[in-house]
């Protein structure tokens, strides 16, 4: 009787118009998003999930359990020979698409963050940060920049070669002063330039610096001798300057395959064409690139946290209680739908970010704070739903679950991005 | 045990904790040096913090879940567990789970000096009725001339790293049926379950009976596991507790001594609400867990309170752990301030034993049977 009853069943009723607005698919939620989207960037997050289910989610686990074993560098190289790593600009010089010259600057990163980071949050970073590094290039918005800088880099990666670029804002005393305007005028800022003849010199340290021990080139924010962050200055780093080193690789809760290390400055040498944009429009281009970078952040998290569900929601249909399939049972399901829910609205702002032509301060931190706290929410629910099997590693639930934890914290702690939403803004009526 | 001799066992608990468990957490390695564990174990039980089956042995009456506890009240069990999981929870989960062996042996049982303790299985979820009568699927004890034979599976059992026996709930003729089963019984398989979130003191394992045969004198009283639930969800609760309430002060000492724009961050009304949020949530989860040790006697009520506090007293604590590493920003991410290891912890305190829902399902099974 209740066959008869299903959607399916009941729909053959209809005429075809009825039939055709009649949608009783098997769910299949993540190609139905797919297809609202543009062709080229369906296209697009197919192939991003393809690799990721091919090239990063077999090395999870090992990544997670042996973090110092784990090398970036060979899939580094097959990302970047499919195009993944260079996707600032269009061809010749980029291998983006030209659709997002027309629709969205940002949907590329928020679409391959998501796939990669589905597959494993820590490999997915470590190979996401890269364009975290490259940003100031073109965020500072100089040619020199662009075309002396970025398309060399660009060409390296398209040849086969590991040329991976980190960013580098946060130092041991100033966290959170660098991600907002009123901690940042009086930040303690340790890492000092001294303006010399034909560059400057560089001294100090910074830390949790992503890939910074596996990057070539650094994008690194100093601040000029005895001033403040008003003259913070972008300057492009490589690791074969002498008197630039790597120190600790920090041992994290999670994304453990992501490296995070400190960088020593000792009198680095720095000459003038290594400033990017001008000197003094640091804080500029280290404000604006959060503005693009914390929606890739919400969508890491989106990635995590449906990794998470993914796992959660395999280990029902498996797991019997009482001879019936776990999923079977009301109560599991409506624990996976309050999941599926959040992870919609997740995907929801992450993409609703990535709409506006140009991002700004409010969609960038309202992504990632929202994805944050519910990437974190779904996770843990997971682990719930696994009960005992939650807290075992080879289920994946509570390595997500240690992953989604950080992307509450970088990028701005998620208190920090709320108060952005509000910063110079309160005479807006929103 | 008179409130001032209570205080002076628990001053000792106390100082055990600071000066023998803190350096071995330390702040290298993920888990600290869990090699030291054994000798840790050796000493909690010379000073009488470990339950033992042994009447010899000095925790046989004050011990976690010693003899004690069954007449006067899980509340010294649960102050030791709290003073302890304030330096670190999985060396409390290991005291726990032992003492909850030992409670559950009338005598010292043969060649055991840790015993732990299997009740639960993935074909099966607690429910009320199984208070009654074992569940369907549940694991099988016969008897055969003068064996007892056991055939079933049970889940991921977690014990004392130490441990050499498992106390084996099951289902027989008469309802539920328990034995002692040695760990190196023939026809038992031990399976580890390989890394895990946190608790990495403990040793967690699922057991395979492939038809254990055992003399008829490892048999043991029958009786339902409601004694043995109260105590493993007071202690789950009192240890998520004690790790929680130290997570909040060393929040509260770095917010005191870090600053962000030259203001200490405790000053920041974001860090503020943190705090008092994390505080709050301790607070209440150690006065319904005091309460519910006031209120605790061998019936219904009880359990259904024990289950409830398990409930509410993980998840309280996990989030006031979340929000006291949130405090830290990046630095409470890192293993060296060790938060995360608190927040693994505090992860693995809330899923562990009966996942939230179902233990919320069971809660509305007691509410549902009121007044019948």
């Amino acid at each position: 009787m209740t066959d008869k009853l299903s959607p399916a069943a009941a729909s053959q009723q209809l005429g075809l118009i009825g039939k055709m607005l009649y949608d009783v698919e098997l769910n299949t939620i993540w190609e139905r998003d797919t297809r609202t989207l543009p062709w080229n960037f369906r296209w697009l997050r197919r192939k991003y999930r393809a690799f990721a289910q091919a090239e990063i989610a077999p090395l999870s686990l090992s990544a997670d359990r042996d973090p110092h074993s784990f090398d970036v560098k060979p899939l580094f190289i097959k990302s970047g020979l499919k195009g993944f790593q260079t996707e600032f600009f269009v061809p010749p010089f980029g291998t983006g698409s030209f659709r997002m010259l027309s629709y969205s600057l940002l949907l590329p990163s928020i679409l391959k963050a998501e796939e990669f980071c589905a597959a494993c949050g820590g490999v997915g970073l470590s190979l996401l940060a890269h364009e975290l590094g490259m940003a100031p290039l073109f965020i500072s918005g100089s040619l020199k920049a662009i075309f002396g800088w970025m398309f060399p880099i660009y060409r390296e990666i398209r040849r086969g070669e590991p040329s991976i670029a980190a960013f580098a804002i946060t130092e041991p005393g100033a966290g959170s002063d660098v991600e907002e305007t009123e901690g940042a005028a009086k930040a303690n800022l340790n890492c000092r330039a001294k303006k010399v003849a034909g560059g400057w010199r560089i001294s100090g340290r910074k830390c949790f610096i992503s890939d910074g021990a596996v990057a070539k080139w650094v994008t690194l924010f100093a601040a000029e001798e005895g001033k403040g962050v008003e003259s913070w200055t972008c300057y492009l780093l490589d690791k074969s300057m002498s008197g630039f080193s790597v120190g600790r690789s920090e041992r994290k809760m999670g994304q453990r395959a992501a490296d995070a290390s400190e960088l020593i400055l000792e009198d680095v040498f720095v000459p003038d064409e290594r400033v990017i944009g001008k000197p003094g429009a640091g804080w500029a281009i280290n404000r604006n690139v959060l503005n693009y970078s914390r929606p890739v952040v919400g969508a890491i998290a989106l990635g995590i946290a449906r990794g998470a569900f993914e796992s959660a929601l395999a280990f029902c249909k498996q797991a019997r209680l009482a001879n019936k399939p776990l999923i079977e049972y009301q109560d599991v399901q409506l624990a996976l739908a309050d999941m599926l829910m959040k992870l919609t609205a997740m995907r929801a702002i992450a993409w609703h970010a990535a709409m506006h032509r140009y991002s700004f301060q409010a969609a960038g931190a309202m992504a990632k704070a929202f994805c944050g706290d519910a990437s974190w929410e779904i996770c843990n629910a997971s682990m719930d739903l696994l009960g005992n099997h939650g807290f075992l590693q080879s289920n994946k639930a509570e390595k997500a679950a240690r992953d989604a934890r950080l992307c509450q914290i970088y990028e701005g702690t998620n208190q920090i991005n709320r108060l952005a939403i509000f910063e110079g803004q309160l005479g807006s009526d929103f | 045990m008179q409130a001032a001799e209570i205080r002076t066992f628990l001053d000792t608990a106390a100082r055990f904790a600071k000066k023998e468990i803190a350096p071995m957490v330390g702040t290298e390695g993920r888990d600290g040096r869990l090699e030291k564990l054994p000798a840790l174990m050796d000493s909690a039980a010379d000073i009488g913090l470990l339950a033992s089956p042994d009447p010899k042995s000095a925790g046989y009456d004050y011990g976690v879940w010693g003899r004690a506890s069954l007449s006067e009240g899980p509340g010294l069990s649960v102050g030791i567990l709290q003073e302890v999981a304030a330096s670190c929870a999985g060396v409390a989960a290991c005291m726990h789970f032992a003492g909850l062996g030992a409670a559950e042996l009338e005598q010292p049982a043969k060649a055991a000096k840790t015993v732990a303790v299997a009740l639960f299985e993935d074909s099966w979820r607690l429910e009320t009725a199984a208070l009654n009568s074992p569940p369907p699927f549940c694991l099988r004890i016969s008897h055969e001339e003068n064996k007892i034979i056991l055939t079933g599976e049970k889940s991921l059992a977690p014990a004392a790293p130490d441990c050499n026996g498992y106390v084996v709930y099951g289902s027989g003729n008469s309802g539920w049926e328990r034995v002692f089963v040695p760990a190196g019984a023939a026809g038992l398989s031990i399976i580890d379950s390989g890394l895990r979130t946190g608790l990495a003191a403990l040793k967690v394992a699922s057991l395979n009976f492939d038809r254990v045969a055992l003399a008829a004198d490892y048999g043991l009283p029958g009786r339902d596991p409601s004694a043995f639930l109260r105590r493993l969800f007071l202690g789950i609760a009192a240890i998520a507790a004690g790790n929680a309430d130290a997570a909040v002060c060393e929040a509260v000492a770095y917010a005191k001594d870090r600053y962000q724009g030259k203001t200490k961050i405790i000053n920041h009304a974001a860090v503020q609400i943190l705090l008092g949020d994390a505080a709050s949530r301790v607070s209440a989860a150690k006065a319904h867990l005091a309460a519910v040790c006031e209120q605790d006697r061998d019936d219904a009520s009880s359990l259904f309170r024990a289950a409830a506090a398990k409930l509410r007293v993980t998840l309280d604590c996990w989030q006031a752990v979340t929000d006291s590493l949130q405090t830290l920003g990046g630095y409470g991410y890192m293993e060296d301030y060790r938060l995360e290891k608190r927040l693994r912890d505090a992860m693995s305190l809330k899923v562990m034993a009966v996942r939230p829902d179902d233990l919320r399902m069971f809660c509305a099974g007691f509410k549902a049977g009121e007044g019948q």
